[in-house]
């Protein structure tokens, strides 16, 4: 491995490839903030660029656009609640509320940092076990992966924020709309309603720039707009608390956002999701949770950057893409002429592993760019909002046309705009309904897959794989737990209208 | 938390939760009917384009029923996971802008195919600091500018987005 390294090391460290590097995780930074340009549509439109370079130069960059824009995301999550990915969705949750109680700083700080230290270890670890991961990893089947969703779709109780009932129908309707388009098994357009623009089906980076970015913004107008956030350069220096709040969850995050990574399909964002239920169920603060609390801030953040590096390992070593923007990657490898599986790593070493230590540069660079950057970044939180919500519709706007060229995009912000204003008045949870349109088609997926393997005898297939039901018991233990452990202790708040509960329901925040 | 009296904010505030899971009930139905004109199942008992449809939709309208029933005899608890701090329920609600605003938005993405998408944008972002805001003039003006530039500069210049160019085709292509 140490001789594997050293080739590595000697490959990324040439003056072209540290350039590249840093362009790469400095474009994807921009892309990443802004909103609707994710690193899958940043690395795709961005490779024609590098069909010039040499196929690890190009790789290169391409990985540090898939980095840098993770980073990227997080930062407009955390300032303007308008996640640049779905994998940043959850960050929103406690960063936007650290940022309007002037936390911003920090915010961001504890993110850059949860996330270098989740990307440094991880990397390590794709150094060492790479081979044994991918060992294990091949032995999931559609089976094992349609039970892992529903896990994902369990854990969305835990954003239900009270109402468990809720937080499942609005992941299901979420699940419906990603089924609307043509069934890639027979061809079959659902739900079109005759539109050619849907048979593609419901694009989920618009409808998030609709719920996240529009909903927002008219949701902000119609309370009346907020003040500036107050955020003092002394503000944004992380203190001993915070760095002591984030160890704990930083480690699950990256345990939780590897484990995620290395299977095919989960992606960071149900990594992310994980992370942030993980720490709502056993964080010692969990009360705070939602409210400004660091370890929502660094536990997703943390899973997200350890996914996106575990991603790698189905990718190149089985030639099966982790998530949207590795199956991007993958398909530059096969315009440069490589193609990953098993074979890559002794066919092409030095791409590989000069690409793997090319992680690590890229991350150290991300951090030495986003660290001292987080005040500044900050800065634009003094901006009056009144300046500010013109220029958020602006990018989302044109944001989301760049995702598909098509004017269809603009019109599905609009629609989730209004969608996401009603959500944020009456207070229904949001983020199930996106994970439920994002997980959705790939569930839908491995159901058709498992369904074919078991020749339609689905409980057989689902009986003999001890994994899956592993997993699926774990599954049904979150969904089921948690409600009989409140009961049993009598504190169940479910069902009980409380006056305050009730009135931050509706529209009667017109005060 | 407080537990004051519920007054005729909670009862709006429970009528709007109510039909909100009236609605959800309304749209899992929809999916459920509509989800016929596919085959359940495929090659005999394999999982066909309405299986899932149908299983979900089934499950929104289970699910949309039993919200509206415990709504009905005890409320529910919504925080949502918005992001929306309880600071800004207390400034002071503007409806009328929400309209225009919103109003200016459908107004340029309807325009968009004549004038092409940055010029109705800029447009956008100049009626909303000058028009809705009354902005002074100058600062305004070179908000609508760096945006106009930053956007020309960025999707069209360097990630070679094709921006649809509407009227004005010929003079900026």
């Amino acid at each position: 491995m140490i001789d594997n390294l050293v080739m590595g090391f000697e490959a990324a460290l040439t003056l072209d490839n540290l350039l590249w590097c840093f362009i790469g995780v400095l474009a994807g930074t921009v892309i990443g903030i802004l909103p609707g340009l994710g690193s899958a549509t940043g690395v795709a439109i961005l490779i024609p660029l590098t069909l010039t370079l040499d196929p690890l130069t190009a790789l290169i960059m391409l990985a540090g656009i898939y980095h840098g824009s993770q980073y990227g995301a997080t930062i407009t999550a955390i300032l303007i609640a308008t996640p640049g990915e779905a994998s940043s969705v959850v960050s929103t949750l406690d960063g936007y509320q650290m940022a309007r109680k002037g936390r911003a700083g920090q915010a961001l700080a504890i993110s850059a940092l949860s996330a270098f230290t989740a990307s440094i270890v991880t990397v390590l670890l794709l150094f060492t076990l790479a081979q044994v991961f991918a060992d294990i990893a091949v032995g999931f089947g559609p089976v094992e992966i349609m039970a892992i969703m529903l896990l994902g779709f369990a854990t969305i109780s835990m954003f239900s924020s009270g109402n468990v009932l809720l937080g499942m129908a609005m992941c299901a309707v979420g699940v419906l709309l990603g089924t609307v388009g043509i069934d890639m098994g027979t061809g079959v357009a659902r739900y079109t309603f005759g539109s050619v623009d849907l048979f593609s089906g419901i694009p989920f980076v618009e409808v998030m720039i609709g719920l996240f970015a529009l909903g927002e913004v008219l949701n902000q107008l119609g309370q009346g707009q907020p003040k500036p956030i107050r955020a003092r350069f002394r503000d944004l220096l992380l203190t001993k608390d915070d760095v002591k709040r984030a160890v704990m969850p930083t480690v699950r995050g990256t345990g939780i956002g590897f484990g995620l990574g290395i299977l095919p399909g989960a992606g960071s964002t149900l990594a992310s999701f994980l992370a942030y239920g993980t720490e709502k169920r056993f964080s010692k603060h969990r009360r705070s949770m939602g409210k400004g609390a660091i370890e929502g801030v660094a536990a997703p953040d943390a899973a997200t950057s350890a996914a996106a590096n575990g991603a790698f390992i189905p990718t190149l070593v089985l030639g099966v893409p982790g998530g949207a923007t590795t199956a991007v990657l993958l398909g530059a490898f096969l315009l440069y002429g490589i193609t990953p599986g098993p074979l890559l790593f002794d066919d092409e070493p030095r791409l590989v592993w000069g690409l793997l230590v090319s992680f690590l540069i890229g991350h150290l660079l991300l951090l030495v760019l986003n660290l001292p950057l987080a005040p500044v970044f900050a800065q634009l939180l003094r901006l009056p909002y009144s300046y500010l919500y013109p220029l958020i519709i602006f990018t989302a706007l044109i944001g989301a046309f760049a995702v598909a060229n098509n004017t269809f995009s603009l019109w599905v912000v609009v629609v989730f705009g209004i969608v996401g204003f009603l959500m944020k008045r009456i207070n229904f949870p949001i983020a199930p309904l996106v994970l439920g349109l994002v997980i959705g088609p790939l569930f839908e997926k491995a159901l058709v897959q498992s369904s074919a393997l078991g020749g339609g005898d689905l409980a057989s297939v689902i009986l003999a794989s001890p994994t899956a039901v592993g997993i699926l018991a774990a599954a049904l233990l979150l969904l089921v737990v948690p409600p009989v452990y409140s009961l049993l202790r009598g504190r169940s708040r479910q069902g009980i209208a409380t006056a305050e509960d009730l009135v931050r329901t509706g529209g009667d925040d017109e005060r | 938390m407080t537990t004051s009296e519920p007054g005729s904010d909670v009862r709006q505030a429970r009528r709007s939760v109510l039909v909100s899971y009236g609605v959800i009930t309304v749209l899992g139905a929809a999916g459920f009917a509509l989800s016929f004109q596919y085959d359940f199942f495929r090659y005999g008992d394999q999982v066909g384009p309405g299986f899932l449809p149908r299983i979900v939709a089934a499950i929104i309208v289970l699910l949309g029923l039993a919200l509206m029933v415990q709504e009905v005899r005890v409320g529910s608890i919504l925080r949502g996971d918005s992001g929306v701090d309880d600071e800004s329920a207390e400034q002071r609600t503007s409806p009328r802008k929400l309209v225009v605003v919103f109003g200016l938005i459908i107004l340029a993405v309807l325009v968009t195919p004549v004038l092409g998408l940055i010029p109705p944008l800029v447009a956008l972002v100049a009626a909303l600091t000058l028009g809705v805001e009354r902005k002074p003039l100058v600062p305004s003006l070179m908000l609508t500018a760096g945006a106009a530039l930053v956007a020309w500069g960025l999707f069209v210049a360097v990630l070679r987005v094709p921006v649809p160019m509407g009227l004005f085709e010929g003079v900026l292509s």
